[in-house]
């Protein structure tokens, strides 16, 4: 079976925050980009935009660092989920994250993306593509970080 | 609920209030209260750069719970116009911070005794120091106000070295290219000593139903998205504006001499600044349109510099209004006064002014201090920019008299100075042949204000019926009849009052000429969703007239300057020289007809003052009421 996950493609990115603010009516019913399960690092200078979210790892580090085993992966989706019942939100989970996509709310809780089930609110409202969510074996998940190597092109 | 923090800087205190609803109905938020608060907060009469004044900022009310909507408008006694309503409004995501920091205005008071900035975050107001700020450009400040407080996330609104030297037209900036532009707001902020503002909130908006407002959310989303202009605009912004105004001849060319500019062709263009220029689109906050660019110039003289912008004012302004053609120095023009903190409208006005001066002898290389002032001569432009920005020289002199400096000219130089309410005409606005927006540009409260006059719609030539039906009267087609233009005008102005009380940006509305983006009908979806009220599409058009009618009565409060006030400048009285829409001009008595049909609409008197009864109508009558 297929298992989607997110594609970034941060070039594309505008910094519109349109994702964030959708997450986070859906997911807290609050308008609050803070809250947001979508970081995005907004470097004005550069003027890159670099949006940050759960890319399903295939091997999750995050899961590695869980004391509580609060984090697991479905084998069949492959979607990586936080289970709220059990996270003490020690944050250890935040640290091992290489894509800085586990968010600490205001409010210091450990918020994850949960992906909407497989059709999340996010995707449909980026005006640029620059979050997808298709078949990971469509590429890597994540030019994040290329977008970054960037900034040093001039 | 609400908040307005009033800021006393003199005596660095804060005082929270909630706003209490029937005002928040009746006003919005935005423009709307802004007026309101001025209104009610300001001494009669005083000086606008005097510590009195009343300097104020306002979200929109559903600013950061809707697409498109993260505007914040300053408001204060008019710097640049003769002591009149100053308003302004930027996007960018400053306004949804604040909100999502627990607050829709403050209202700031006093003056610092020493350069201040002001840090709010999550409900909290602090007063810090800012003498490391004082002198320094608009993007240094920003990344050393970053670097204070650590955080990248703080979103700043703040003046630059422009509004510091208290020139008369020195805007507000935010983030690199996002300004209050327009009436000297940076000019009042500077002479309160206040550098700027940094925000930061993490606290999100109260929401009354956020099921609803999430699938209001999407609609509007989809709506934005699926117009015919959409395309256009997300791709090229403004720009794309200059060449559909200069091939039809409605554009400002060597400071209003001519209508048409054949120089453009083929070197200023959206698509040649897209292929040579642009690096990078951004957007403001939850907006689909992204109509920013970042830019970088390649080679020539300016290789290397960098900004974001411009718009269609900037390439009009420092294109045709000063007889210029390269996109080089147009750009190295955007980023100096984005990096000052000037207006682009004041500034390009004034120096299209002085090079007709030079044109005709008034002025010489004595009065310029050297400078050749030859229509398009791109160091000269760029010098007067520097002047104004550090006072120096002629250009310091415009920037500290603005209008008044033609009777310091003396020499008969006012006849080619075009402003109104002592505001600089914006310069590459040439709309005479447009009756209803001419009409309603005129009679906008700051003065010649195509934000709030533009009529768009009146340009497609669409037919009767559709006039008729989206604005509720019979409207000519022809843009050269009068037939209907006065409530066209009236119109207009209410949608724009309420779209900026609301924050929405204009791009988002059918103001551009798009029948199918937001309307009334939607603004009453999302404030009923955030606020649970019963807003319907009537109420939305009273506050508009409201609002307006405000506006209005400060302006005979401060300044008594009514009917005289809302007269095109002279030269579009006279006819056009060039082809297309060679000869068009409007006629005095015309226009006087439809400036009494326009005031017979709104319930004023011949001289433009509103009447008893329609101050009554409006709720007006109890104002100042000193409920905040």
């Amino acid at each position: 079976m297929p298992q989607d996950t997110f594609f970034i493609r941060a070039e594309f990115c505008t910094g519109c925050g349109l994702c964030q603010l959708a997450c986070s009516l859906v997911k807290e019913k609050e308008a609050n980009p803070a809250k947001s399960r979508i970081y995005i690092r907004r470097l004005v200078m550069d003027g890159l935009m670099l949006p940050h979210i759960c890319f399903n790892c295939k091997k999750p580090p995050c899961i590695e660092a869980c004391r509580r085993k609060a984090i697991t992966k479905d084998t069949e989706t492959g979607w990586v989920t936080l289970d709220k019942e059990r996270c003490n939100n020690c944050t250890l989970c935040v640290a091992a994250c290489p894509f800085l996509a586990i968010i600490v709310t205001p409010e210091k809780e450990v918020q994850l993306c949960d992906v909407c089930g497989g059709n999340p609110k996010c995707v449909a409202m980026c005006p640029t593509g620059a979050i997808q969510f298709a078949d990971r074996s469509r590429g890597i998940a994540g030019t994040t970080d290329m977008a970054a190597v960037d900034i040093f092109k001039f | 609920m609400e908040q307005v923090a009033i800021i006393d800087l003199s005596a660095e205190k804060v005082t929270c209030q909630d706003i209490p609803e029937e005002v928040l109905r009746l006003y919005l938020g935005g423009e709307g209260l802004n007026a309101y608060l001025l209104y009610n907060h300001l001494p009669p009469g005083v000086d606008p750069l005097s510590p009195d004044n009343v300097l104020i900022f306002g979200t929109g009310l559903v600013s950061g719970g809707d697409v498109s909507s993260s505007r914040f408008e300053v408001t204060a006694k008019s710097a640049e116009g003769e002591g009149g309503f100053g308003t302004s409004n930027s996007g960018g995501f400053w306004s949804a911070e604040l909100k999502y920091a627990g607050f829709q205005h403050l209202v700031i008071k006093g003056k610092a005794s020493r350069p201040t900035y002001l840090w709010i975050h999550d409900g909290e107001i602090e007063f810090r120091d800012a003498s490391f700020l004082w002198g320094r450009d608009t993007y240094e400040s920003q990344e050393l106000i970053w670097d204070d407080l650590g955080s990248q996330q703080v979103q700043v609104a703040l003046i630059g070295q422009a509004g510091e030297n208290l020139v008369r037209f020195a805007n507000i900036m935010h983030g690199l290219k996002r300004a209050a532009g327009r009436t000297g707001m940076g000019c009042i902020m500077g002479s309160k000593m206040l550098k700027a503002i940094a925000v930061r909130g993490t606290k999100g908006l109260n929401v009354n139903n956020p099921a609803q407002l999430l699938e209001i959310y999407a609609d509007h989303y989809r709506q934005i998205t699926s117009t015919k202009i959409y395309p256009v605009i997300s791709r090229y912004g403004t720009l794309t504006i200059f060449c559909v105004q200069n091939q039809s001849g409605m554009i400002s060319v060597k400071n209003n001499q001519y209508n048409y500019f054949a120089e453009a062709e083929g070197h200023l263009d959206d698509e040649i600044f897209e292929e040579q220029y642009k690096t990078k689109t951004l957007a403001c906050f939850a907006c689909p349109l992204r109509c920013s660019h970042r830019y970088r110039i390649p080679s020539g003289p300016y290789t290397g510099v960098w900004g974001e912008g411009p718009e269609f004012y900037m390439m009009a302004g420092f294109g045709p209004a000063v007889g210029n053609a390269d996109w080089d120095c147009i750009l190295a023009a955007n980023t100096l006064i984005n990096r000052y903190g000037l207006d682009v409208g004041s500034t390009s006005g004034y120096i299209a002014w002085l090079m007709e001066l030079w044109q005709r002898g008034i002025i010489d290389e004595k009065d310029t201090g050297g400078l050749n002032l030859e229509w398009g001569n791109k160091e000269a432009i760029l010098a007067l920019l520097h002047q104004m920005a550090k006072n120096e020289g002629l250009g310091g002199m415009i920037g500290q008299h603005a209008s008044q400096s033609a009777k310091i000219i003396g020499r008969g130089a006012d006849r080619y100075l075009y402003t109104q309410r002592g505001m600089m005409h914006e310069s590459p606005q040439n709309t005479r042949a447009s009756r209803a927006t001419s009409l309603a540009e005129a009679t906008a409260s700051r003065g010649s204000d195509h934000l709030k006059g533009r009529c768009a719609l009146e340009f497609f030539a669409m037919p009767t019926e559709i006039l008729a039906k989206i604005y509720g009267r019979p409207i000519a087609s022809d843009f050269r009849s009068w037939d209907g233009k006065p409530w066209m005008a009236v119109w207009t102005q209410h949608f724009t009052t309420v779209v900026d009380s609301l924050g929405y940006c204009k791009f988002a509305t059918i103001y551009p000429g798009s029948t199918h983006n937001l309307g009334y009908k939607q603004f009453c979806e999302t404030v009923n969703a955030i606020k649970g009220w019963d807003v319907t599409v009537e109420e939305l058009m009273e506050t508009g007239e409201r609002i307006w009618n405000l506006e209005r009565i400060f302006i005979q409060r401060e300044t008594g300057i009514l009917r005289e006030g809302d007269i095109p400048p002279a030269i579009y009285f006279q006819p056009q020289p060039l082809e297309p829409l060679k000869g068009e001009k409007l006629v005095r008595d015309e226009y006087n007809r439809a400036l009494d049909e326009y005031y017979e609409i709104r319930g004023w008197t011949k001289e433009g003052a509103p009447t008893k009864e329609t101050l009554e109508r409006l709720k007006l009558d109890r104002e100042p009421s000193h409920l905040i």
